[in-house]
């Protein structure tokens, strides 16, 4: 598993409530629209683009999980911030073009495994209607990251880290 | 909200979730008890025979169009009827496991050939499948192999939109929303 892993699914395994578990993801996919930003930052031409509107994508997505979380009545309790970037992406904005959107792709990869284990451990099935969509939409920005790095599209039959 | 510095890997239940019925057709066997009440395991053959009817009619569209492609395009088209045929398999061992073989026999099979546009309506039909299924699965393993499924459904979908000369992402929830 590689590092961007071991953080991002830290997130997923610790939580021992549905209410922990949503705001865990609340709190990640906020972590991506940072991530994303940082990456437009340094990226070139379509590449930069291209992060630029998957960061507005991750903020859609942050939005629904938000709005999952206060169907359970709480509210968010703190955000990420620069240095959380730092620590789950490490050097992302510092290397080639081809390092920030692999980093991108491992990012992207840990969420839907993420999402994957909140699934499985879940006690309220109602609280994975939103999960189901913003998946597929993560699924569909590994397609996007891929096709900039000339790497197989859907490497995979079923979709996991590791 | 970080863990901490220096934390080891520390992920024994993930390290067994990998470890564990993730491989091949044994993706949706499942076996873990049952997290909640419902949905009943006669729900999950529902949702299971749902989901296989969808890859039975993607198939369809895909197998006459990478007959018909060339080159590049016809390898991405075979690599995601190879995909939704280890999908259908999967599903169908699972429908099996719960004593529901001849359900998943009953189900409609493929239409007829379609066009790349055709594929990829069906593609999209299943993507909504599989994103509403985890919701009515109390299985949690059932869950996640239905989610691990969904994500190369999403993936399918963004590949043929790039053979149709699309954007692979055009909005944030894969058209769902």
């Amino acid at each position: 598993m590689n590092v961007v892993a071991e953080r991002v699914l830290w997130h997923f395994d610790e939580p021992r409530t549905d209410t922990a578990l949503v705001r865990a993801a609340v709190w990640l996919e906020q972590l991506c629209v940072l991530c994303y930003e940082t990456a437009a930052e340094a990226l070139p031409g379509e590449a930069r683009a291209l992060a630029r509107r998957f960061a507005a994508h991750e903020r859609a997505h942050a939005a629904g999980m938000e709005t999952v979380l206060q169907g359970l009545t709480v509210g968010v309790r703190n955000r990420p911030e620069p240095v959380d970037v730092v620590w789950h992406l490490p050097g992302l904005g510092h290397g080639t073009r081809a390092t920030t959107l692999a980093q991108l792709v491992e990012l992207e990869e840990s969420m839907l495994s993420g999402y994957q284990e909140m699934a499985r451990r879940i006690g309220d099935l109602e609280l994975l209607r939103t999960v189901g969509t913003v998946t597929a939409g993560g699924a569909q920005h590994l397609v996007a990251l891929r096709d900039a790095l000339g790497r197989p599209l859907v490497p995979r039959a079923f979709e996991r880290v590791g | 909200m970080s863990p901490p510095a220096g934390r080891a890997a520390g992920l024994s239940r993930r390290a067994l979730l990998q470890a564990g019925a993730l491989a091949g057709a044994g993706v949706l066997l499942g076996g873990c008890a049952s997290e909640t009440e419902a949905p009943s395991r006669r729900a999950e053959v529902g949702v299971l025979a749902d989901l296989l009817a969808h890859e039975r009619r993607v198939l369809g569209t895909l197998d006459p169009l990478a007959a018909s492609l060339r080159g590049s395009d016809a390898r991405r088209v075979r690599q995601l009827v190879a995909h939704d045929e280890r999908h259908a398999a999967a599903l169908l061992a699972a429908l099996r496991a719960r004593g529901a073989g001849a359900a998943a026999g009953a189900v409609a099979s493929s239409i007829d050939a379609a066009p790349l546009a055709r594929a990829l309506l069906a593609k999209e039909a299943a993507l909504a499948a599989y994103a509403a299924a985890p919701a009515r699965l109390g299985d949690g393993a059932l869950r996640v192999g239905v989610l691990q499924i969904g994500a190369a459904e999403a993936e399918h979908a963004g590949v043929l939109r790039l053979l149709l000369g699309h954007d692979p992402a055009p909005d944030a929830f894969a058209g769902l929303a």
